[in-house]
């Protein structure tokens, strides 16, 4: 019997997976998405207030980089015995043009996301090359980092806690 | 009299001094006076837009009060400004180990000044050097630390770049305002046992709020008594006001900026 392989298997569900998401304003200020199962509301984009609680869409945005990344290893970890024994990331990102966002007059260049940096700090009992051969294969099954990579500076360091 | 929103502008270098204006607008709508904030990247386009009636009320520094004061034939409005806008002074500070104990101990020296539009580190502490015998591009070498030109000031960095030039000896002295000086003295960016002041400016005002001279001047007395209603017992003032430097908002005078004019007298700044 022949194997499936591209050729044979050209189904489009195999290849693709589609996703569908709703978003609705009826106060005409806020936005509310719709998931599957669930919904969450969106006030600002950005808020430039250190105490503002509402999550904007930056911080979505940002959470869910971190949260792909950072769930990619624990996938990767749990396919190998789970090795990881403890995880942490931080991300940091810099807006350029933020003035434009808010209506600076004298600033109208496009608000953009320059550059974006991981760092995930991971505990687990491997050699050096083993780790960084662990992070890269892990990383490689982050939809939303291979997707961003071919976009925008996007840099992920990993250190290994002792 | 019409009471359509009152447009007040704002330079704005950081998004996070947003947060002030909101809080400001949301009181004045509070008490309803509804003001429309409009903000512009420095305070040469702010004075246009005054010009222009873009704007009723602009939140300006000393030099831009003086820009519009210059434009407008000294017709403009004066309004309120902070406790902390009143009898400001800046500092010549030295290293202490090059003996260096006054004003003619600069003589022949580098001096090292922020951005050239700041009215407290560099218009002011010429215009103080000039009254004590040292002459502009005589009697000194400036060295210039332009960081955020067209904020007036606004942005510490010239200043601070000025102090850390002194502590590595790139300049002989550097000038700050007090403000400053306090507060890097707490926060240790400088040293009290390596520098010193030797020279203090006169004492002199900075931010003001300046209205158009065909701006209801009844309209903006009503607006000035709203803004003094913001009270540093309210916790959104009190973020607010902390944001923005000050304990209460006070009458605003002109009489402090006469260091400032003369010091454009001399220099020229604004070419009139």
């Amino acid at each position: 019997m022949k194997r499936a392989n591209d050729e044979i298997n050209s189904l489009y569900e195999s290849k693709v997976f589609d996703m569908n998401f709703r978003g609705t304003s009826n106060d005409l200020s806020s936005v509310k998405i719709y998931t599957n199962r669930n919904s969450f509301q969106i006030e600002k984009q950005i808020s430039f207030d250190a105490e503002n609680k509402p999550i904007s869409s930056l911080e979505y945005f940002a959470g869910s980089v971190l949260s792909s990344i950072l769930l990619a290893f624990l996938e990767q970890s749990k396919k190998r015995r789970s090795i990881v024994e403890e995880i942490e990331g931080v991300l940091n990102l810099s807006l350029e043009n933020p003035l434009s966002m808010i209506g600076v007059k004298g600033y109208d260049e496009e608000p953009f996301i320059s550059k974006m940096t991981v760092t995930v700090f991971i505990y687990m009992d491997l050699e050096d090359e083993a780790f960084e051969g662990f992070c890269r294969v892990a990383l490689a099954h982050s939809p939303i980092y291979n997707t961003l990579k071919r976009a925008m500076k996007l840099d992920v360091l990993f250190k290994k806690l002792i | 009299m019409s009471q359509d929103q009152i447009k007040v502008g704002a330079v704005i270098y950081d998004p996070r001094v947003t947060v002030i204006w909101g809080i400001i607008a949301d009181f004045f709508k509070e008490e309803g006076m509804e003001i429309d904030c409009v903000f512009y990247k420095d305070y040469e386009g702010q004075v246009d837009g005054l010009m222009s009636r873009e704007i009723d009320i602009a939140w300006n520094s000393p030099l831009a009060w003086l820009d519009t004061y210059l434009r407008t034939d000294g017709k403009c409005q004066m309004g309120s400004m902070r406790d902390t806008d009143r009898d400001r002074r800046t500092l010549f500070i030295v290293r202490k180990d090059t003996g260096i104990t006054n004003l003619d101990g600069l003589r022949g020296k580098t001096i090292g000044f922020g951005a050239i539009d700041s009215p407290q580190a560099r218009l002011i502490p010429i215009n103080h050097l000039r009254k004590h015998g040292l002459a502009y591009d005589a009697d000194y070498t400036e060295r210039r630390y332009d960081i955020g030109v067209g904020l007036h000031g606004d942005h510490v960095g010239g200043e601070l770049d000025a102090i850390q030039a002194l502590k590595s000896g790139t300049v002989d002295a550097a000038v700050t305002l007090d403000l400053n000086w306090e507060a890097w003295k707490k926060d240790g960016t400088i040293d009290e046992h390596q520098l010193v002041c030797i020279d203090t400016t006169d004492l002199f005002d900075h931010c003001i709020f300046t209205a158009h001279p065909d701006f209801s001047t009844e309209r903006f007395e009503e607006w000035q008594k709203v803004l003094h209603r913001m009270d540093y017992t309210n916790e959104a003032h009190q973020k607010m006001m902390d944001m923005e430097g000050l304990k209460e908002w006070v009458e605003g005078r002109i009489t402090g900026f006469q260091q400032l004019r003369e010091a454009n007298d001399y220099l020229g700044f604004f070419g009139r």
